[in-house]
């Protein structure tokens, strides 16, 4: 028989029919646990969520367990808000400046070993980072002067080294898919180098570079346990670099083993949980759609 | 010739270890149209960039030799200024991601030029030299990449011009765009020819008679011969010229 008249054996046929729809189910479950995830913080948090709204977008102070129970979440979003925006002022220059040189003055060689480590940084687990906030970034704030050296700046700081890897990397990407010729044309009418990378990369690569950042906003914004152990925890709207402050990730960690479970308080920290939920996915929507008409151009 | 714009002495250069330009000798004239022909690979392009020194960009190349403006070695002149001086236009139209009047405002912006009544009157000269003024001037705030590819080799051209440059290259621009428009930039090249000195590099050879006032013709990183147009094309002097214009090889 030739072998163009042979057919495959039927378990075969089957096998790959099986194939396919399990590697279908693979694509559709990152659906389906995202669909999971929000309806299991959800349910806990929704029905507190739609009682207690006014208040906690109201108040600012935040006693689950006194009795009367205040449910303020201002101070804790200011400290979410507060920690973030401040290791972007940290993060966004030394990343990009990174990305630029990574991308535009390295020599090859310096470039691929400075990739390595930076990627390195990125696999430096949380609590590590968290331990380097307690034992120096902590007394490097106090000698510093400032009083309490486990405070939002300490957050902030943390939270910038463990985004600038995200921001490196991205940002390198984004400026390397910039054409050739934009150099070039920028280079022939005697632009400077830092005059081509300000004036013709920076600008051409700007969906890119803001998608790096909106990622690392929205990594800064769910980071825990750094965050919990570097900022000292006390609720309140901060109001200078060196007050401590909690942030909402924060105040999950620290409280949900304490609460009882399906009372008042569980039940608040799951509608934390719903709140951030929401940030960050509005955070990475707008990085995804940025990245969207990117494409479109 | 007496008054050489740009004259280049023995000029060799590499790529790697490999040599692609072998000690060129050339002189050309203040003033016209020079063109520069010869089948791909001979070297042209790297000429070019040996012009303004941007060969320098070019990882592991390397140039040795004499090339002067005016008479002084151009290692001499600030790069950045030299680059200004000695403009070149690339085969593919590269419109800046920016508005069109950025585009043309660019290169003067980087040297001080801040003044809006000076800019807006270098843009639209300078459009109106690449003749494209007519079909941008309503819209000089658009995006220069959204331009059709025609319209962006004009806006490349603009560029080139704005830092008002004593010496235009110009590197096969007519590859990627339509004949029409090849048509305009070549008149317009007439009309800058008094103004300043033009280097034409083109794989059209028609191109060259038509608007080139003395040509000269390449062959694998030598210059085999030049002189006035004309001439060279109906009495070369060296058989491989003669091969290469009428189509016998390249
Ligand atoms: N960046 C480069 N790296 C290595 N070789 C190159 C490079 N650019 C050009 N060359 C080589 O140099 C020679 C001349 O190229 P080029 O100056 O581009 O010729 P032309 O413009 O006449 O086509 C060719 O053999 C080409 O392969
Ligand atoms: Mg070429």
């Amino acid at each position: 028989m030739s072998i163009h008249r042979r057919t495959r054996p039927a378990a075969s046929v089957y096998a790959e029919k099986a194939i396919e729809v399990v590697i279908h189910l693979c694509g559709y479950s990152a659906i389906l646990f995202i669909i999971a995830i929000f309806g299991f913080i959800g349910r806990e948090g929704i029905g507190f969520l739609s009682t207690h709204i006014v208040g906690m977008f109201t108040q600012t102070s935040w006693n689950p367990t006194h009795d009367p129970a205040d449910f303020g979440i201002l101070a804790l979003l200011a400290g979410t808000f507060w920690c973030v925006g401040l290791s972007l002022l940290i993060s966004v220059p030394i990343g990009l400046g990174s990305a630029v040189y990574l991308s535009e003055f390295a020599p090859e060689r310096t470039r691929e070993i400075l990739k390595i480590v930076v990627e390195l940084l990125a696999a430096i687990p949380s609590v590590v980072w968290g331990f380097i906030g307690v034992m120096i970034v902590n007394p490097m704030l106090q000698a510093l002067g400032a009083q309490v050296g486990l405070n939002g700046l300490n957050g902030a700081i943390v939270l910038a080294l463990m985004t600038l890897p995200l921001l490196v990397s991205l940002g390198e990407d984004a400026l390397r898919a910039v054409p050739d010729s934009y150099r070039q044309a920028a280079t022939a009418m005697g632009a400077t180098r830092w005059e081509m990378v300000w004036r013709v990369l920076m600008p051409a690569a700007r969906r890119g570079l803001l998608v790096a950042v909106l990622l690392g906003v929205g990594r800064a914004v769910g980071e825990t346990m750094a965050v919990l152990m570097a900022t000292g925890n006390s609720v309140r709207i901060p109001t200078s670099v060196y007050d401590p402050v909690r942030t909402l990730t924060a105040t999950i960690a620290a409280e949900l083993g304490e609460a009882v479970r399906g009372g008042e308080h569980y039940q608040a920290l799951f509608g934390l949980g719903v709140i951030l939920f929401i940030i960050t996915f509005f955070v990475n929507l707008i990085a995804e759609w940025t990245l969207r008409g990117n494409r479109s151009t | 010739m007496s008054d050489a714009h740009i004259s280049v002495r023995n000029l060799r250069a590499s790529h790697g270890p490999k040599e692609v330009l072998h000690g060129l000798s050339l002189s050309i004239p203040r003033g016209g149209i020079y063109g520069i022909i010869g089948p791909a690979g001979s070297a042209k392009t790297t000429f070019l960039t040996c012009l303004n020194r941007t060969l320098q960009l070019v990882p592991r190349a390397s140039s040795v030799g004499e090339v002067s403006l005016n008479g002084i070695p151009v290692s001499n002149f600030e790069i950045n200024d030299l680059r200004r001086r000695v403009a070149m236009v690339l085969p593919l139209p590269v419109g800046l991601p920016m508005s069109i009047y950025d585009n043309v405002a660019f290169a003067p912006r980087m040297v001080g030029m801040h003044n809006k009544g000076e800019l807006d009157a270098l843009v639209e000269r300078c459009l109106t030299q690449a003749a494209l003024w007519d079909e941008v001037k309503d819209r000089l705030d658009q995006l220069g990449t959204k331009l059709s590819g025609g319209q962006q080799q004009r806006l490349t051209l603009a560029r080139a011009l704005s830092t008002e440059p004593e010496v235009l290259c110009l590197d096969e621009f007519s590859i990627a765009i339509d004949p029409v428009t090849t048509m305009r930039i070549e008149s317009v090249l007439v009309e800058l020819k008094s103004e300043m000195t033009i280097v034409l590099v083109t794989n059209l050879l028609a191109q060259a008679r038509r608007i080139a006032d003395r040509t000269a013709f390449f062959l694998n990183g030598n210059l085999v011969e030049e002189g006035p147009t004309e001439e060279l094309f109906v009495a070369p002097t060296d058989p491989r010229t003669h091969d290469y214009i009428h189509g016998k090889f390249g």
